[in-house]
């Protein structure tokens, strides 16, 4: 499994890929980028199966990257999180009609992204 | 159209909502414990070395503000040993790590504190802007929430813009 992960702060990046470290998943690589363009740039040299995107961030935000990764739908397999602290109705409908599998409210303790990562790895082998 | 209006951002529950989404992130993000103080005691609180001062604006509809964070170098660095697992004997991280650190602790409580109040309404937060000062600045307001995390000091404060107001020549 190829996890992307994007976010704006290197720390939480940091944070996330220390966590997928800690679970048994099956992860040969994870890769980074710090907007959604440069997730799109990655997502087009190589295959990804699990993307986990904040939605806040400078230049091109998770939302618009989820729009253009439906609008190309080029990668029908790829399993679509959103990490971010607005973990309001409204962006969660929106999240929902974007085919995000999972939604996950910053701050979150380990265990909870740990769970979602499990669950969101389910979803890519079902 | 804006679900909160800024007259309701300001409520006398303003200070335990922010409080509160304070308690939330120190907890889930950093195992830590935070607890309000009177500002006789944060005078006091020196924390020691540089602050790290770190806002970010929001923005829900015609509704817009800044959350500010004031925390001293200690602070940051505690908080940052915490969220990456980072050795305290480690060499010391560097200032790029800790102004991401800082950022991110006033994206979380900015972006729980709106969750909360909003409910339903997505709201945008701006990239946090970080900065050093050599030795505490002053308080922002006389309303600045304060409180120890670890018992070491923190300053958070809101301030709000009503663009339809202001669009409207107020």
């Amino acid at each position: 499994m190829r996890i992307l992960i994007v976010d704006d702060s290197a720390m939480m990046r940091a944070l996330i890929r220390r966590v997928i470290k800690l679970t048994e998943l099956p992860v040969d690589e994870v890769v980074e980028a710090a907007d959604g363009a440069e997730a799109l740039r990655i997502l087009e040299t190589g295959p990804v199966d699990l993307l986990l995107t904040d939605v806040n961030m400078p230049g091109m935000n998770g939302v618009e990257l989820l729009r253009e990764i439906s609008r190309q739908a080029r990668w029908p397999n790829l399993v679509r999180v959103i990490i971010s602290t607005d973990g309001s109705a409204s962006r969660r409908e929106e999240a929902a009609e974007l085919d995000v599998q999972c939604y996950l409210e910053k701050p979150f303790t380990p265990e909870v992204l740990r769970n979602v990562l499990s669950q969101a790895a389910g979803s890519l082998h079902s | 159209m804006c679900s909160v209006k800024l007259p309701d951002l300001f409520t006398p529950d303003l200070p335990a909502q922010v409080v509160g989404a304070i308690a939330s992130v120190a907890e889930k993000s950093f195992y830590a414990e935070a607890e309000p103080c009177d500002r006789a005691r944060f005078e006091q609180l020196d924390g020691g070395g540089d602050w790290l001062v770190a806002t970010v604006h929001f923005r829900e509809g015609t509704c817009a503000g800044a959350l500010t964070c004031t925390v001293p170098h200690s602070l940051a660095r505690t908080l940052l040993d915490a969220f990456t697992g980072r050795d305290p004997l480690d060499p010391e991280p560097d200032r790029e790590a800790l102004f991401d650190l800082v950022g991110e602790l006033s994206n979380m409580i900015c972006g729980t504190w709106l969750t909360r109040l909003a409910m339903t309404q997505a709201f945008t937060l701006s990239r946090p802007v970080v900065e050093a000062a050599p030795r505490r600045p002053p308080l922002p307001d006389e309303d600045a929430m304060l409180v120890t995390v670890n018992d070491l000091p923190l300053a958070v404060s809101v301030r709000g813009v009503d663009l339809e107001a202001a669009a409207a020549g107020f």
